[in-house]
């Protein structure tokens, strides 16, 4: 082996020029090497001094200055943004997913508002259905707006400005912290809240003596009364209630823990039932079987659904739930076509109305209208004759209206 | 090739001139031949082997005395010469081993060497690069492998494959 590489190095050596890299050349290495050195230190005290400070600098202006823009604003707006978008999103996701049935959402959040945070239910109802915001948006906005002493529609306004959480946050003066506080808070009471019980305000649309249960507007689910069902004797169809209930994870259903028949309140979710007797973008009237006259805004996001839909037509038998806003005005937050004109003008008895509910509505309505000034103002009461020669007149209106425009299309005709 | 003494090497890395123009002595015929023997071209051998000193005496500091000198240095004279090649790779792919590089005065000795380049032809790149650090820069198995950044059973493998080119070689040019 030793002989082999011998061999080879005295062959490979054989290759090689007797060249000799001469002594000399070293200065001019070193002088390289200096050069080199030099070069690197000006780099090492660029990157130790220069370089921080350029970032220091530059981390300074965009903390401080809207270098963004307006909306998102300084990069600690955009940090926070970041940081309340994600908790936002983290928020929606837990809390969508919380409860067993998302249909009682709403419920759980107006009990939970207005239990831990003092919040009016109509606030919320307010933000939902007059600004069309989802419901734990709407969560977020009036935690927020609560913090900062502000009204919700300001927040509104600058989310339709288009600003991010992290400029609100520093113009209302709540630090993301705390906004994410609100969150966690409202999120961990949320998950408890079927268990540990909610309230509800209603009335009683069906009693179901044989197992114990009723049923009240707007909630789904029958109620079951534990114990004591001699309590199911105190209230009838169409009571206004008030009652606090909880859900049972053993039993998988609702049930009751406390009852209190009382008036609903004055600007709360109420149901109306009547014809239909005028409507354009903004407003819709109601004729009651009372003869009221019963005056309901329509969200501007409402408005072309109700205006789409052939089914609402004059003379419609409709089932409207509204609540009264801030303002006094009654707004309209869903309904339901009980019976189309043709079907009220074609049958039997057209005043005739299906519900009792709303009979008993209108003696509620009567009670809250003696505490409530505006609301006289806005319910005129008709007699039925009269109501029924206004459904007439609307309707003969229209029947010109429609003749009108049949001539003008003709007369445009070549 | 026996290595340098540790003192002088520690002086050098402290910044002796003395001491570093010493080992500068020791080793430039070394690096010479390595790089020859790579790029067969004279003026580029002393190019690598000014490169490699510059990058010595520049990242001394970064030396381990604790470890051996001559596997650190063969490794810059291999990623020096790598890197002239890259650099230079179309030069190298057309006029690789070119004649008229071949460093000899007389008309016979230019013809020998003319020779010895024919037959070196035969062996690529990655053997040459094997072979030079196998028996001109006397490194271990180990070594080639760290070197190379291959295992050593791969450097093994790869040793001998190169090893028994340069023998045919060599058996060839005797029968010559």
């Amino acid at each position: 082996m030793d002989q082999d590489k011998k061999l080879i190095q005295s062959f490979l050596n054989s290759t090689i020029p007797s060249h000799v890299v001469e002594d000399t050349k070293f200065l001019s290495i070193m002088e390289k090497v200096e050069s080199h050195q030099k070069s690197r230190r000006m780099a090492t005290m660029t990157r130790r001094f220069a370089v921080p400070v350029t970032l220091a600098l530059l981390i300074f202006i965009t903390s401080f200055f809207p270098v963004f823009g307006n909306e998102k604003g300084s990069l600690i707006d955009v940090y926070n943004s970041y940081k309340l978008n994600r908790s936002l999103d983290a928020f929606k996701t837990t809390a969508i997913a919380a409860p067993h049935d998302q249909s009682i959402a709403p419920h759980l959040i107006s009990s939970l508002l207005e239990q831990k945070y003092g919040i009016d239910p109509v606030e919320f109802l307010e933000t939902r259905f007059i600004y069309n915001i989802p419901p734990f948006d709407a969560v977020f906005l009036l935690l927020v707006s609560k913090e900062a002493n502000i009204p919700v529609q300001n927040l509104v306004q600058m989310r339709k400005n288009r600003l991010d959480w992290g400029v609100i946050s520093r113009h209302t003066n709540v630090t993301p912290y705390q906004c994410i506080q609100f969150l966690q808070d409202f999120q961990s009471a949320y998950q408890t809240t079927p268990k540990e019980g909610f309230l509800l305000q209603g009335r009683v649309r069906q009693i179901v003596f044989e197992n114990s249960s009723f049923f009240i507007e707007r909630f789904p689910y029958p109620i079951y009364v534990r114990g004591e069902t001699a309590l199911l004797d105190t209230i009838q169809i169409g009571s206004p209630v008030a009652i606090k209930i909880m859900y049972n994870y053993t039993e998988y259903r609702y049930e009751l823990l406390f009852i209190e028949v009382k008036p609903l309140r004055p600007n709360g979710p109420i149901s109306f039932t009547g014809y239909l007797i005028a409507l354009n973008q903004d407003h819709l009237v109601l004729g009651a079987k009372d003869g009221r006259r019963i005056v309901l805004k329509i969200p501007p996001h409402f408005s072309h659904v109700l205006m789409m839909d052939s089914n609402v037509t004059t003379g419609s038998l409709i089932s409207i739930l509204s609540f009264t806003d801030r303002n006094g005005n009654r707004q309209m937050i869903d309904y339901s076509i009980l019976s189309s004109s043709d079907e009220t003008i074609n049958s039997k008895n057209p005043g005739s109305y299906p519900h009792d509910v709303s009979q008993k509505q209108t003696f509620d309505d009567r009670q809250n209208a003696t505490t409530n000034e505006k609301e006289e103002h806005r319910e005129k009461e008709l007699s039925s004759e009269e109501l029924k020669n206004e459904i007439k007149k609307t309707e003969e209106v229209l029947r010109n209206k429609i003749h009108e425009l049949k001539q003008r299309t003709q007369r445009l005709k070549p | 090739m026996i290595e340098i003494d540790r003192e002088l090497l520690q002086q050098a890395k402290d910044g002796d001139r003395m001491a570093q123009a010493e080992v500068f002595k020791y080793y430039k015929d070394y690096i010479f031949r390595s790089a020859f023997f790579m790029l067969r071209n004279e003026d580029e051998a002393d190019d690598i082997v000014e490169n490699v000193f510059i990058k010595v005496f520049s990242n001394f500091s970064s030396f381990d005395m604790t470890r051996s000198f001559h596997p650190w240095l063969s490794r810059i004279v291999l990623n020096e010469t790598r890197t002239y090649i890259k650099k230079n790779r179309r030069a190298y792919t057309n006029q690789d081993f070119a004649l008229d590089n071949i460093p000899s005065r007389s008309t016979e000795n230019r013809e020998k060497a003319q020779q010895i380049q024919r037959y070196m032809k035969e062996l690529n790149a990655k053997d040459r690069e094997i072979i030079s650090m196998r028996y001109f820069q006397e490194l271990t198995i180990e070594e080639i492998a760290r070197a190379v950044n291959i295992s050593v059973a791969n450097a093994k493998v790869r040793i001998h494959r190169a090893t028994k080119k340069l023998k045919q070689i060599i058996e060839t040019k005797e029968e010559n």
